[in-house]
């Protein structure tokens, strides 16, 4: 009926071989979208491990962060995913390894704190006053407090902040201090401390003298 | 004119802090020495600065003030009419207004010691200058290094500088639209497990400011206040 069989015409010939184009096509349309597919499936497990690893490590103290180098942490955090997201778009795929990391935090007595700080409702903070500000003892705990707060950034009443890592916090908290100040100090003292509660979602904050706390009655 | 550069990151010399002193003093002739909060004893660094008129103070925003290291250094300090203070104040947040609760603090901190003022630089966005290419960095480091050239010539630190580099003070509605933009592009399947709702309640207090920072707006207090703050003193 075609090209060997007699009596055929050219047009019956186009006809087939149109159908034989189209499928071709088909094909190729067919591949592109599993490529599409395979390519997305691929870069989004390649992009939730990045931030797994992103999120692990940010997790770190810094004493913890301080025994990697930042190499090999980019390293892990970008070639080695690659390399597992090569093998997935390939079909394969063993990542488990990877969502467990290596890291336990060395400092056992914060790590009770942080634990009983976010199991607490009401923390009261007793505080000296050093040269009309916290003490630095004082200033390198509340630096310490920024893991309770993930490195992520949002934007609100057009000012940015760091999301917060966990569903509860503390929901008040009374700092009394103790201590002379000079005129002025006292105001940024407290602001200082509004500002950094307000930082780790303490909705109701309380700063007062320490003399004046004696006087509340019971 | 003698000046002591003090870097007051707990990172020391891998800090961001150090490329931004280092920049400092590439813009001088004479570049002055660099010395670490977070090497040296605090007591010992105090008396060697005693040599110097001049300080200036490099630091990372920390939890809205300087670092814990670098605060045990201000420990340290005796009070004098003749030392002269400056501080450069790099942070991870981009606006600038982040910093104006240390600023007032370091400014009440001058009028405590009688130290007299040279000007405060805050640098906001800084968070990733030591993993961005150069060339990213360089209107950054162009400017600090005019700062270093600048304060070599007048010995303070030049008031146009503080104001180019603090020139994000708050963000405006549309540049908030255009962030979460960009945001929503590049990263999409971020859930932000943000409770806006705790923030939101939590925005409500009010900040009052010791004393407002020269050159800048008063800090904007547009939440309403809520009346559970309350300073018995």
């Amino acid at each position: 009926m075609l090209v060997q069989t007699e009596g055929s015409t050219i047009n019956e010939v186009l006809a087939a071989g149109g159908y034989v184009l189209l499928c071709a096509l088909g094909s190729l349309g067919a591949t592109f979208i599993v490529g599409f597919f395979v390519a997305k499936i691929a870069a989004g497990l390649a992009m939730r491990l990045r931030e797994k690893v992103f999120d692990k490590t940010m997790s770190f103290s810094m004493e913890e962060l301080g025994r990697f180098s930042t190499a090999s942490l980019i390293t892990r955090s970008t070639n080695d995913i690659t390399q597992i997201q090569s093998f997935v778009a390939m079909g394969l795929g063993c990542w488990s390894c990877w969502w467990t990391t290596p890291g336990k935090c060395v400092h056992k007595d914060l790590d009770e704190f942080y634990r009983e700080y976010l199991a607490a409702d009401t923390v009261d903070v007793y505080c000296k006053v050093s040269q009309g500000f916290v003490t630095s003892n004082m200033k390198a705990m509340i630096d310490r407090m920024i893991v309770l707060v993930l490195p992520y950034i949002s934007w609100d009443n057009g000012e940015s902040y760091h999301d917060p890592r966990y569903d509860k916090y503390p929901s008040s908290v009374t700092v009394v201090y103790n201590g002379e100040f000079l005129p002025g100090e006292e105001d940024a003292f407290i602001a200082y401390w509004k500002r950094t509660m307000d930082m780790l979602f303490v909705k109701e904050i309380c700063i007062k003298k320490y003399e004046a706390a004696q006087e509340v009655p019971q | 004119m003698k000046t002591l550069i003090i870097n007051g990151s707990p990172n020391g010399r891998k800090g961001n802090s150090e490329i931004f002193c280092r920049k400092f003093v590439g813009g001088m002739q004479n570049q002055p020495e660099i010395h670490y909060a977070a090497e040296e004893d605090p007591a010992a660094l105090a008396a060697y600065m005693d040599d110097f008129d001049n300080w200036l103070f490099f630091f990372p925003l920390y939890v809205n003030a300087m670092p814990g290291i670098l605060k045990r250094l201000f420990e340290q300090l005796h009070p004098s009419e003749e030392k002269k203070v400056g501080y450069v104040i790099q942070s991870g947040f981009e606006e600038a207004f982040q910093s104006d609760w240390v600023c007032a603090i370091l400014k009440n901190f001058n009028r405590r010691m009688g130290y007299q003022d040279l000007g405060i630089v805050v640098a906001g966005g800084m968070a990733g200058v030591r993993y961005m290419p150069e060339r990213m960095n360089k209107k950054t480091f162009a400017r600090l290094e005019k700062a270093g050239s600048l304060y070599e010539q007048n010995g303070v630190l030049d008031e146009e500088v503080i104001q180019q580099f603090g020139q994000l003070y708050r963000y405006s509605e549309k540049q908030l639209k255009r962030i979460r933009f960009f945001r929503s592009c590049s990263v999409p399947t971020v859930v932000r497990k943000c409770t806006t709702t705790a923030r939101q309640v939590a925005s409500g207090t009010t900040i009052g400011m010791a004393a407002p920072i020269s050159g800048r707006p008063p800090i904007c207090t547009t939440a309403p206040p809520i009346t559970t703050v309350e300073i018995v003193s």
